[in-house]
């Protein structure tokens, strides 16, 4: 068997943000742009990008993207299945497989999004769950689902609503801190939180996340390889995605004991399996919250806290760089940096490995990412700046 | 129909689609008594105070969505 372990690394980032239905390109050039910026960031040409892989139903499929990047050979393109953001950690799978077994040599991670062109994301996200029983109960957006799921977390597991609230104020903390997110320079006070206009119960306007138009781009290409180029490695340790049985698109009859979770409890078992690692050796993570108690939840699913101890774990004073426990979406996250199907997470991971986060944890060595919380199929993976 | 809420979430914004049926609305996941089976539906009483475990007791019913009526049940709070 081939091992993933540190055996590829991340070499160049590109990320373009935009608010929502305001690029200034459609969405394929805003994405040629980000490729390009993620090269140059690498030290690389953009006609040697041999791979692409993306998630989500990202539309950009790779082969067109070619004339504008000079590709010379296109070697592999390919995506992981569900239309969440589940598979933003699998994507970096995908791409070190490819790596690994020689069938491509520098390969992109991407997705990209503008609303003009692709719609609005949430009605695409749902689109892959609705049926008569869903709709019949009036539920249609991507927050329904979601808060059924955490009012059982609340109300019948006895995790404390106050949690969601410790989240948004950390990924508002830190959003105020980095002058490429949304929330730059805003102060925010957790009464506008609590007082904010429900939206599907327990979650309120500020338990959602945001969209974004934009794109990023995060390219990959062996271990070996990466020593020899511009920027210091961020290695793969490990990644995993999937599900097991009991989770998944059940109309809502998934298993009992694990319907208030994420769905990652089987991913991070085999996350922490593959690495070697343990929650305690994380020194930084990045949890896609496209709602606040999704976010919570990921925390509980990789065991970093439980439902009797999230009350205790997750606190502001833990979350924040950089003093926390375990700091927490470092740039903003999806609540306060931006929101393009998660993608912004990837990229704070490796920004945060290199040292170049706005909001810096000291001698950080690994850093979690983990996509798409509450999604049929879900993925996390671990980044480190050393080879473990 | 009988069951019990396995859990539920009211709707306050108005999403599309969801117009005919007006905010807000609560939707609930109900454990049937007589089966191994979790059905979704609408609760009629969209004031309540809603509770995990509360008993309910549906009826066919359908559910104007957009511009189809969706087949649904219909959930009631017992006394």
């Amino acid at each position: 068997m081939i091992r993933l372990n540190s055996a590829t690394a991340v070499v160049g980032l590109g990320l373009r943000q935009y608010k929502r239905a305001q690029a200034p390109l459609p969405e394929r050039g805003v994405l040629v742009h980000a490729i390009v910026d993620a090269c140059g960031d690498a030290g690389i040409s953009p006609a040697d990008v041999d791979g692409f892989v993306s998630y989500g139903d990202d539309r950009n499929e790779p082969v067109r993207l070619m004339p504008d990047l000079g590709t010379r050979e296109l070697r592999w393109s390919s995506a992981v299945w569900g239309g969440g953001g589940g598979g933003i950690a699998g994507a970096f799978g995908i791409a070190a497989a490819a790596i690994l077994t020689g069938q491509a040599e520098t390969v992109v991670v991407f997705r990209a999004l503008a609303q003009g062109d692709s719609g609005r994301l949430s009605a695409a996200v749902m689109a892959h769950h609705l049926n008569d029983h869903m709709m019949g109960a009036g539920i249609l957006a991507p927050a329904q689902p979601c808060a059924l799921r955490a009012q059982r977390m609340f109300e019948y597991h006895g995790v404390p609503r106050q949690v969601t609230e410790e989240l948004v104020r950390a990924s508002y903390y830190h959003g105020a801190r980095n002058p490429e997110a949304v929330a730059y320079g805003v102060r925010f006070d957790p009464e506008q939180l609590r007082t904010s206009r429900w939206i599907s119960e327990p979650f309120r306007l500020f338990d959602c996340s945001r969209e974004n138009d934009g794109a990023a781009a995060l390219i990959l290409v062996s271990a070996e390889r990466a020593r020899d180029l511009r920027k210091p490695p961020v290695y793969l340790a490990g990644v995993a995605q999937g599900t097991e049985k009991g989770w998944g698109d059940l109309i809502e009859n998934d298993d009992a004991d694990v319907y208030a979770t994420a769905g990652f409890r089987p991913v991070a078992r085999r996350l922490w399996e593959q690495t070697g690692l343990k929650p305690a050796d994380i020194d930084v993570a990045q949890i896609y919250e496209n709602f606040s108690a999704q976010g919570v939840a990921s925390l509980i699913d990789h065991g970093f806290c439980d439902y009797e101890s999230a009350g205790e774990f997750v606190r502001f004073e833990n979350l924040i760089a950089p003093t926390g426990k375990l700091p927490v979406n470092t740039h903003g996250g999806n609540f306060a940096q931006g929101f393009i199907h998660g993608v912004g997470c990837a990229v704070e991971a490796v920004r945060q490995l290199r040292g170049e986060s706005a909001n810096p944890v000291p001698n950080a060595k690994t850093c979690l990412l983990a996509g798409g919380p509450g999604a049929p199929t879900v993925s996390s993976a671990v980044f480190a700046n050393e080879m473990l | 129909m009988r069951g019990t809420i396995f859990t539920w979430t009211r709707t306050w914004h108005p999403f599309g689609g969801t117009e005919a049926i007006g905010v807000p609305f609560v939707s609930v996941v109900v454990s049937l008594d007589d089966a191994p089976v979790r059905l979704t539906g609408l609760l009629a009483e969209t004031d309540a105070d809603v509770r995990i475990g509360a008993a309910v007791e549906g009826t066919a019913s359908v559910t104007r969505i957009g511009d189809d009526d969706v087949p649904s049940i219909r959930w009631s709070l017992r006394a």
